[in-house]
């Protein structure tokens, strides 16, 4: 038996209105090239650099939503390397001192564990093109944040949850938008394989995974691949790997720098900066319900365990949820049914998202409240769906189109007596217990109400009845 | 500090340049007597060293350069792109 171990790096963009040392824009979205550009993020002679406190703010939320320790004081160092889209020749980052070391974040039963999260700046874009290489450096020193787990991951199944998780974790404190397919969520993963209960194997890197999709994919080929040159009876060589999409294979990458010659040392354009207490209380208190704390409170109220994960871990619509709960309207439990069923079925059909749409929390609120106060039925709340997504009122359309239920059970009983005057073999067969007849007589009173009575208690009202039951 | 040859190639190889023998040799002096300065440092008898601190920034967008500014600067540009010698990778 063979088992895999795998640590994840993770690279976030923050959502900073400025760069991390330097007053230029951060979103460059759409920009020509090289327009958010300065001489600090250019790496001109002279000018120097500043760090931007809203982006070590953005850090200290992550740090203490994960429970890492936090240092007293802020130092960067500089990572040297030659790259073109690195001005500098170095990138102004973090080392043996962080801004979170420790910590963990929660997944099902476990809690994958935090190495360390740091500061960073990014690099800028390169263009290779016959002949010549072409940069912009609108995104050179950007803000991220780079976080690196311990190797706990298991699966790959698992190394996408985590990411997952992450993602809904710094979108709920609103310091980054996460978005893989925008390069605003970079991942490099490292994994090796073991016999179970041996010591742990070669570990080969592979990086700039920029899907979720891709991450699972190709942990599995290259877990496949190095339990392949196990049992072969070979050894599996060190190395950093790259991923094709297309043929869903990893290949080898140049041979990783030994760590000794980024030659880091301390940056001298950038002393210490102290990190003092009160300012990390003022930011703890200003922490949102984090995920599994609203996954808690979700399940303190009855929410069935897997729903009250996919909400919790679904900051639009946990917000949105929230929102629906507020008005008191309906239970908790059934909210969540519909959402998670009905109104997600019919997104998914739209392709669309719940932000892309009218429907509102209290409008969402109000039909599920008509539906669980068995003012309608099930099939008409599910009718009425598609126009209340559009935004409009559940209430309006129910008396517009007479769609409630016939709950009136003197105006039911009447009818009820009708059927059975009309079918009196059906009514004498169920008299004398054969229920199955039963079925075409509560069809007939359905019939009679144009499926506005619920079933149930047209049941009940015809076996009382006819006193059977 | 011990600076040998080897260490000097090596930084040689990080940095990216090539260093004639005779030019070798003129640097591994000079650095040596660099480091040695930087060695004398600690034993400098002085009062209480102030630390320096540093103080952040808000998040305040400033202006960028223009473009042209931006490119001017660079040996090769390309329809407002840097442009330089193809990167293998
Ligand atoms: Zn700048």
């Amino acid at each position: 038996m063979y088992e895999a171990v795998i640590g994840l790096e993770v690279h976030l963009h923050l959502k900073t209105r400025t760069k991390a040392f330097c007053g230029c824009q951060a979103d460059y979205f759409g920009a020509e090239p090289n327009t958010h550009v300065c001489p600090v993020c250019l790496g001109l002679p002279g000018a120097l650099p500043v760090p931007n406190r809203k982006a070590v703010e953005f850090g200290l939320r992550l740090a203490l939503a994960l429970g890492s320790e936090i240092p007293p004081r802020l130092v960067f160092h500089r990572k040297n390397y030659f790259y073109p889209d690195l001005p500098k020749n170095y990138q102004i980052s973090q080392y043996d001192l962080p801004l979170g070391q420790g910590g963990s974040l929660p997944l099902g039963k476990r809690a994958v564990r935090i190495k360390r999260l740091h500061l960073e700046e990014d690099a800028g874009k390169s263009l290779h093109l016959e002949g010549r290489t072409l940069l912009d450096l609108n995104r050179a020193g950007s803000s991220l944040i780079e976080l690196v787990t311990e190797p706990d991951l298991k699966t790959p199944e698992e190394a996408r949850l985590f990411l997952q998780r992450i993602q809904a974790l710094v979108q709920t404190l609103g310091i980054s938008d996460a978005s893989p397919e925008e390069g605003k969520l970079r991942a490099d993963v490292n994994v090796s394989v073991r016999r179970v209960g041996e010591p742990l194997g070669t570990k080969v890197e592979i990086k700039n995974l920029n899907s979720f999709k891709s991450v699972q994919r190709a942990l599995e080929y290259e877990i496949r691949r190095q339990t392949e040159i196990l049992r072969r009876g070979e050894k599996v060589k060190q190395a950093t790997m790259g991923f094709e999409e297309g043929s869903g294979k990893t290949y080898p990458m140049r041979t990783k720098e030994e760590e000794a010659d980024y030659r880091y040392f301390p940056e001298p354009d950038l002393p210490p900066v102290a990190i003092p207490r009160d300012w990390l209380e003022e930011v703890r208190r200003s922490l949102p319900e984090l995920p599994w704390e609203k996954e808690a409170r979700y399940r303190a109220l009855g929410i069935k365990e897997k729903d009250a994960e996919v909400l919790a871990y679904t900051p639009a619509w946990a917000r949105f949820f929230d929102q629906a709960l507020k008005t008191g309207l309906a239970s908790p439990q059934a909210l969540a049914n519909w959402l998670l069923a009905d109104v997600a079925g019919l997104l998914n059909e739209r392709g669309l998202e719940l932000t892309q749409t009218h429907l509102t929390p209290e409008g969402f609120a109000r039909l599920v409240a008509l539906f669980e106060g068995g003012r309608i039925t099930s099939r008409v709340a599910k009718e009425l769906l598609p126009e209340v997504l559009e935004g409009q009122d559940p209430e309006a359309l129910v008396r517009a189109r007479g769609l409630g239920v016939v709950a009136d059970e003197g105006a039911l009983k009447a009818l009820v007596a009708e059927v059975i005057a009309a079918m009196p073999e059906a009514a004498e067969s169920v008299r004398q217990g054969k229920l199955k007849a039963l079925d075409a007589l509560v069809g007939q009173v359905m019939r009679k109400t144009r499926g506005q009575a619920r079933p149930d208690l047209v049941r009940r009202l015809l076996l009382e009845t006819l006193g059977v039951g | 500090m011990e600076l040998s040859p080897e260490l000097l190639r090596k930084l040689e190889t990080l940095a990216k340049i090539r260093l004639s023998p005779e030019e070798e040799a003129l640097l591994l002096q000079d650095l040596k007597r660099i480091l040695d300065f930087v060695d004398a440092l600690p034993r400098v008898e002085g009062g209480e060293a102030e630390e320096a601190w540093g103080r952040l920034r808000e998040d305040e967008p400033r202006p960028s350069l223009p473009q042209e500014e931006a490119l001017a600067l660079a040996p090769e540009a390309e329809d407002g792109f840097f442009r330089v010698p193809p990167v293998l990778e």
